[in-house]
């Protein structure tokens, strides 16, 4: 789990370290910079997942292109280097994946509780180099001194590990200390989102090829009927919120997948794209949290099209799915409901208050801040949803008579 | 900061059965406890909560107002409200059980609780029974306009 992410100069984010938790939600109004706190997390993996482009590509998200470096970094300064940098937990430790770039140039970071690793590269960069690293803890009481025994090559994204004298044992432990060294790549990489333009919007797909980063709803629907789980996965969950289930099915002779719904009451199967358009999305929307290479997905606003009873479920679905999946969810919302549906699941004792973080995201002037609201055991929040209410107590005092 | 245990006068007079002043006036009174940092203390599923709910409730967009204000202002904020369960509140002792109405011991059980400054009520022999107790009560037409000009918006 990515426990917390660093920006700077990153659109309205001069600089903000924000702690992450399984569930974490961000509030605050209109254009205050959330969706930029997931966009960032996104240009980190672009570069982990192809850093051989222009740094303008690293901005292209696949569902959104943000315009490249000098409409992305903060103030339009391009004096400034864009920086990102993740935190997890790894062995017990933390260790940290970062990148600070320019249009031209970059620095990867990486530290882990054995080494210190840090590479000055040319961007675009073909990942054709490796960096020297330093020991920091080097398990030093081990019989093995990792910089004695082992060759470590690091091209800032990757690492091999190889024994200087190879037996069985030290191959085995070369292996252990590669994947703990690729860990930090790998958690990036496993970074998806549900942006805001998702559902389904025809009655039939074939199957496609997928991206690395796929998207489109073709891509989606591909990763639906490639994956003999998903149908299952994501009816078990359409029950829960909506009280009906999902499926697909191919008509004989063809390779052709209808997508549906059955709703219990009526039991009436309709093409996903005539049911109601919040059943679209979340159908979507599940099956990008249900993608088996991902683990920390992002999403925007899962409110939308949404009925106050639905949307209640939802939230309560989602607190289950991250506890039980062991997933990471990071949300945006402009939903009271959502935030207080969540909040509920916290006071019925379903999700620990070290496992839900808030954040009141606000701007001064040009700078998006990250405010930490405490979530207490009763379900309560420090400050309240005081956000939400905001332009309507200067309502409710004209109504009143207040002045 | 105090915790204040309120009456459901609250209710009463945010629905604006006791004259639009009074209305008025309760809204500015709930104002001046967030602006300040007092506290209300909240027995969950009391009658002071089912009161608030009822507001959660209606059709009017006043009172759907007053209860979201109510709502994301106090009920869910922790800097501004103490939620007590039914099962955390103190035994009253027996004397005090004695004087005071069965209805009403909730409001003196949450005070005892809580350890909260003062109870604000309208009900007069309530308020006698309890401050023969030592237990800090104030009526609420001469709490509420005192704390609304000193704590209201200016």
């Amino acid at each position: 789990m990515i426990t917390s992410i660093s920006i700077k100069n990153f659109r309205s984010i001069e600089s903000a370290d924000v702690a992450l938790a399984p569930i974490t939600v961000l509030y605050g109004p209109t254009s205050s910079g959330k969706s930029s706190l997931l966009y960032a997390a996104l240009v980190l993996r672009n570069f982990v997942l192809n850093p051989n482009r222009q740094a303008d590509g690293y901005f292209h998200l696949g569902f959104m292109d943000l315009g490249g470096f000098d409409a992305c970094v903060f103030n339009h300064d391009a004096a400034r280097s864009v920086s990102i940098a993740i935190t997890h937990e790894k062995d017990g430790g933390k260790a940290v994946y970062g990148l600070a770039f320019s249009k031209t140039a970059g620095t990867i970071q990486q530290t882990t509780q054995m080494l210190t690793m840090q590479a000055k590269v040319s961007i675009p960069y073909a990942l054709n180099q490796t960096f020297p690293f330093t020991l920091t803890d080097g398990n030093q009481s081990s019989a093995t001194p990792v910089a004695e025994e082992y060759t470590v090559n690091w091209n800032g994204i990757s690492c091999t590990v190889a024994p200087k004298k190879p037996t069985a044992e030290t191959q085995a432990r070369a292996q252990e200390l590669a994947a703990s060294l690729n860990a930090s790549a790998e958690i990036v990489k496993a970074i998806d989102i549900a942006p805001h333009r998702r559902g389904f919007f025809k009655p039939n797909y074939t199957t496609a090829a997928v991206s690395p980063i796929p998207t489109t709803e073709d891509e989606m629907a591909s990763i639906i009927i490639n994956d003999a789980n998903m149908q299952g996965r994501i009816s078990v969950y359409m029950e829960e919120i909506f009280g009906r289930d999902f499926r697909w099915y191919v008509a004989p002779g063809t390779a052709t997948a209808f997508f549906q719904t059955t709703e219990k009451k009526s039991r009436i199967p309709v093409l996903l794209v005539n049911d109601g358009f919040g059943v679209n999305q979340v159908t979507y929307l599940l099956a990008k949290m249900h993608r088996v290479d991902v683990r920390t997905i992002l999403i925007e606003e899962p409110e939308v099209h949404l009925h106050p009873t639905v949307l209640r479920n939802f939230a309560k679905a989602l607190c289950a799915f991250a506890k039980e999946e062991g997933k990471q969810i990071i949300f945006t919302t402009h939903s009271e409901l959502f935030l207080s549906s969540i909040l509920t699941v916290v006071a019925e004792g379903n999700l620990g208050t070290e496992e839900i973080k808030c954040y009141l995201t606000t701007k001064e002037k040009k700078s998006t801040g990250f405010n930490p609201q405490k979530v207490e055991k009763t379900g309560q929040i420090e400050g309240g949803l005081s956000s939400f209410v905001e332009a309507e107590v200067a309502d409710l005092r004209k109504f009143l008579g207040v002045k | 900061m105090s915790d204040l245990v309120i009456d459901e006068w609250l209710w009463s007079d945010l629905a604006g059965e006791n004259s639009a002043d009074k209305q008025r006036e309760s809204f500015e009174f709930l104002e001046a406890v967030f602006n300040k940092c007092d506290r209300i203390v909240i027995v969950k599923a009391s009658r002071f909560d089912e009161k608030a709910m009822e507001f959660w409730k209606h059709t009017d967009l006043t009172r759907r107002g007053v209860a979201k204000f109510w709502k994301d202002r106090f009920w869910y904020n922790s800097d501004k409200s103490v939620l007590l369960d039914q099962a955390q509140l103190q035994d009253l002792p027996a004397q005090v059980a004695n004087d005071v109405k069965a209805g009403d011991q909730y409001l003196v059980s949450a005070y005892l609780t809580s350890m909260a400054s003062v109870i604000v009520t309208t009900d007069n022999p309530l308020k006698e029974a309890l401050e023969k107790h030592g237990i800090n009560c104030k009526h609420r037409k001469d709490f509420v306009p005192r704390y609304v000009a000193q704590y209201g918006r200016k």
